[in-house]
């Protein structure tokens, strides 16, 4: 049985303040350690993490109390499961090939569609969303049997799964989020996949081999201008890159990237405001 | 026919930087939005100013979608940069923790236009400045009010 892992606790300060000096305070409270804001007409809550709270304590009760209407009242907030009021109504939902359901949805699966199953928590990658969608549509064309695949910033593992599915021998994967390594094994399991997919935490250089014939990355636009360079890197010669959490006005931008990273485009598609791209090892 | 409102959430966040931790976290799930979608289009939306503290107001239907307007920085996160300071005064009549010019206040201005209650740039450069001094900055180089009041 997996033992969960503590996880540090958010510090917040509820208080009254007028709305007309809230942006002040936020500007004079931002800084290292404050996660963010909530305001509701005159009352705000700032939120940090615990080794920021006295700090944060500190200059409310003194240079900022200017500011307060009234005293801050501290709570701590237990990490939890704040998807799980969105969990309670998720559908099946097909992607291409495949349909994604959590583990409490156990209709039959349609015809010539293979399931894969999520109990999504807190991580990314559950079919709902675009980006996660059209990788799902091309892997199926992408993965030949006996593949090895790396999945970067692999969230609820969906990807990885796919590719399995789609005849990879084997998955490696990687995220910096230690619920997402807790959510993908977990999900793995869920699969029957736990004996070919292996996680990491941590970012593309944990990544344990430097060969793989298909790496999957659906992260965001700045984040794979930076890796792609590494990425290319684990790649064998020819091998295929397929990216996607990029928007539709990222196009341009990524193809130059790609180009001056001596990959080339062999397939892009889009659906609403997002945009995937399948990129292709070349020699330098 | 439109969509039932919810209800509205607003939050100031790092750009580019969306998690499912608090605020973000318990502000959404309580509504039973989904967090993860909201943080995937926030982060993309916002990677080109990334850690900037920007306001954000969530509009979420009686489906559980929801749509979002992310805001301009808050005068007073862009006069603090400008300043290069790391909090403000605590008695600014008496205290100044920094400066910052008439040319980054109008800046600032032109920026926040939007959003100020100004006609033009140099009545918003005024409100500006106003914020700053509020923080305790001092404003260099404003030009001098016409009829205001002579300071014994």
């Amino acid at each position: 049985m997996m033992v969960d892992t503590p996880t540090p606790s958010t510090i917040s300060y509820t208080f009254a303040c007028k709305e007309e000096l809230q942006d002040e305070l936020i500007a004079l409270l931002e800084n290292d350690g404050v996660s963010g804001f909530h305001q509701e007409d005159s009352e705000m809550t700032v939120f940090c993490e615990a080794y920021a709270a006295e700090r944060v304590a500190q200059l409310l009760d003194t240079s900022l109390a200017r500011y307060l209407d009234g005293i801050p009242v501290r709570r701590e907030i237990a990490q939890r499961n704040w998807n799980a009021e969105w969990e309670k109504t998720i559908q099946p939902i097909p992607a291409g090939q495949f349909r994604i359901r959590p583990t409490w949805h156990e209709s039959p699966v349609p015809e010539g569609m293979i399931d894969i199953i999520v109990d999504p928590k807190m991580s990314f990658g559950t079919g709902y969303h675009e980006s996660t969608r059209l990788l799902l549509y091309r892997i199926g064309d992408m993965v030949e049997k006996g593949d090895k695949v790396l999945d970067a910033g692999t969230g609820t593992g969906v990807l990885a799964f796919a590719a399995l599915l789609a005849g990879a021998a084997t998955a490696d994967a990687f995220d910096t989020d230690p619920l997402c390594i807790k959510n993908a094994t977990e999900n793995a399991v869920l699969n029957g996949m736990q004996d070919r997919f292996q996680v990491y935490e941590g970012n593309e250089t944990v990544a344990p081999d430097s060969d793989y014939d298909v790496v999957l990355a659906n992260i965001n636009r700045e984040a794979l201008r930076s890796m792609l360079p590494t990425l290319r890197n684990l790649l064998r010669p020819d091998g295929l890159l397929g990216m996607a959490g990029l928007l539709k006005t990222d196009r341009e931008v990524m193809r130059a990237s790609i180009e001056a990273a001596s990959m080339v485009m062999v397939d892009e598609s889009d659906e609403g405001e997002w945009w995937s791209v399948w990129v292709k090892k070349t020699a330098k | 026919m439109a969509k039932k409102i919810d209800g509205y959430i607003k939050l100031q966040i790092r750009a580019g930087q969306a998690s499912p931790a608090p605020p973000i976290g318990p502000a959404l799930g309580q509504k039973g939005v989904n967090i993860m979608e909201f943080c995937k289009a926030f982060n993309a939306a916002t990677q080109d100013r990334m850690g900037l503290i920007l306001p954000v107001v969530i509009t979420v239907f009686g489906d559980k979608s929801f749509t979002f307007i992310v805001k301009s920085p808050p005068a007073a996160v862009l006069l603090k940069n400008a300043a290069k300071i790391k909090s403000g005064a605590a008695d600014p009549l008496r205290e100044n923790v920094g400066s910052v010019t008439w040319d980054q206040c109008r800046e600032i201005a032109e920026t926040k236009m939007q959003d100020l209650n100004a006609f033009d740039i140099d009545q918003g450069a005024r409100m500006i400045a106003g914020t700053a001094r509020s923080m305790g900055l001092k404003v260099k180089g404003a030009p001098k009010v016409k009829g205001a009041p002579k300071v014994a």
